[in-house]
């Protein structure tokens, strides 16, 4: 990756990366360190990083630090259970786009992260397995489960309101 | 692979996306008629995709760029560097190429002075000092009047001769008519200095004391001198033949005050001194 390629990188991922991290862990200043630490990765070996290999490896690098400050911070504590509480005593309808950003934070990390790059970034399911490293059969699986998940989160809220 | 209830995830996501084909559609479309339950689960599921949020973006990204170097540009300023260095070297050697003490002048004016001189062969082998006539000494003394006086510096370093650079019609209207360069021809100089080094010894007006042997001559001027030194060197002086001098024969090392500057003994012979003040006696 040359210098010229390495700004196209920033230009075209970093926007696509910091969403996927922000979703991910909901904490802008954490993304955006981890943002920053991923594309300082990429620039300290951009001259071994292929161009064509850029945007995995920078969605790799991404992944792999939000899951280790997730694990060092334990800050983001995201349970598979439905925060029925939160939600019922709101009592508010939900758009589709609000339900689906509250049913993300009901999936588990892996989850979350497969359909986040499934459906923000339009990654096929081998190159997720990738980066998450999965392979391809469990991306579709997670991913099927993650769907699920959130089907049955917006069916709930629905009856509830 | 038979399609049932423990394997079907495997195969949902392809058979929302509709990417099953062939015996792997058939066999979940049997299981999907078999367990209507998880049909409803999967009915709909295709159209449950997050929205993109394209909204949110990285704010920093300024501070991740990296500056880009036009591979062009890349050697623009070390170019440029060498060419001002060079450009400098060059501006300063032509508009001083050679320092004052080392520029060289040729004079006509050698031949006739030197032709002054009265040497004989009976004078060198009784060791007179030779002399020059008195018209010839009269002109000489109106030359020396004419002529600003400046000091010398000693030059420690003999250059070949050469035509000054600065020659030019404005400058050689400051200079006397005495000597024109542009006249010059390298014959006459060379004769003027091969007559002048045939003088084996000759006393110097201002150093009446001194007997200068010109074991080599050199003609030498600078700026102010253009006219009036043609010049001599001294390689070694001679005072122990001469009687007339009524000074005492400086010490090694003595500084002797001249209108050429200062000159000590000991470096005389690396001293020029003007041809006005080079006299001799019969």
């Amino acid at each position: 990756v040359t210098t010229k390629e390495y700004n196209i990188c920033v230009k075209s991922y970093s926007d696509a990366v910091y969403r996927f991290i922000l979703k991910n862990i909901r904490h802008e200043a954490d993304a955006e360190d981890v943002v920053q630490t991923t594309f300082e990765r990429l620039w300290i070996n951009h001259a071994s990083v292929n161009v064509d290999t850029a945007k995995s490896y920078i969605f790799t690098t991404a992944y792999r630090l939000m899951i280790d400050l997730i694990r060092k911070n334990k800050r983001i504590e995201y349970t598979e259970t439905l925060p029925e509480t939160e939600i019922r005593n709101k009592g508010e309808s939900f758009e589709l786009k609000e339900l689906l950003e509250k049913g993300l934070q009901t999936l588990s990390e892996v989850q979350r992260s497969v359909l986040l790059l499934r459906d923000y970034d339009g990654y096929d399911y081998k190159e997720i397995g990738e980066i998450v490293n999965l392979n391809e059969s469990q991306v579709k699986v997670y991913i099927f489960r993650a769907r699920q998940k959130l089907q049955l989160f917006i069916k709930q809220v629905q009856e509830m309101v | 692979m038979q399609i049932n209830k423990n394997n079907y995830e495997l195969f949902a996501i392809d058979y929302i996306d509709g990417k099953l084909t062939g015996d792997a559609l058939r066999q979940m479309e049997g299981f999907l008629a078999e367990n209507l339950d998880i049909k409803a689960e999967l009915e709909g599921l295709n159209l449950l995709v997050l929205p993109k949020e394209e909204h949110i973006v990285f704010e920093k990204k300024w501070a991740i760029i990296k500056p880009e170097i036009n591979p062009v540009f890349r050697w623009f300023w070390p170019t440029m560097s060498i060419f001002v260095i060079l450009g400098a070297f060059i501006f300063g050697f032509l508009n001083n190429p050679v320092s004052e003490n080392d520029k060289v002048f040729i004079s006509t004016e050698k031949t006739a002075v030197s032709a002054d001189f009265k040497t004989t062969d009976a004078d060198i082998h009784q060791n007179i000092i030779p002399t020059k006539t008195t018209e010839v000494a009269t002109k000489q003394k109106e030359m020396t009047q004419k002529i600003p006086v400046r000091k010398y510096t000693t030059p420690t370093k003999v250059k070949t001769t050469g035509i000054d650079k600065k020659d030019s019609p404005a400058s050689d209207l400051k200079k006397p008519m005495l000597h024109n360069s542009k006249t010059d021809s390298l014959k006459n100089v060379l004769d003027s200095l091969q007559q002048l080094n045939n003088k084996p010894k000759i006393q110097l007006n201002a150093m009446p004391f001194a007997t200068v042997d010109l074991h080599k001559t050199i003609i030498k001027t600078s700026d102010l001198e253009l006219n009036t030194t043609i010049i001599a060197t001294a390689l070694s002086l001679d005072f122990n033949n001469h009687e007339s001098s009524e000074a005492p024969a400086p010490k090694l090392g003595k500084v002797l005050k001249t209108p050429f500057g200062k000159i000590k003994f000991r470096d005389i012979r690396d001293a020029f001194l003007p041809e006005s003040y080079i006299a001799s006696t019969k």
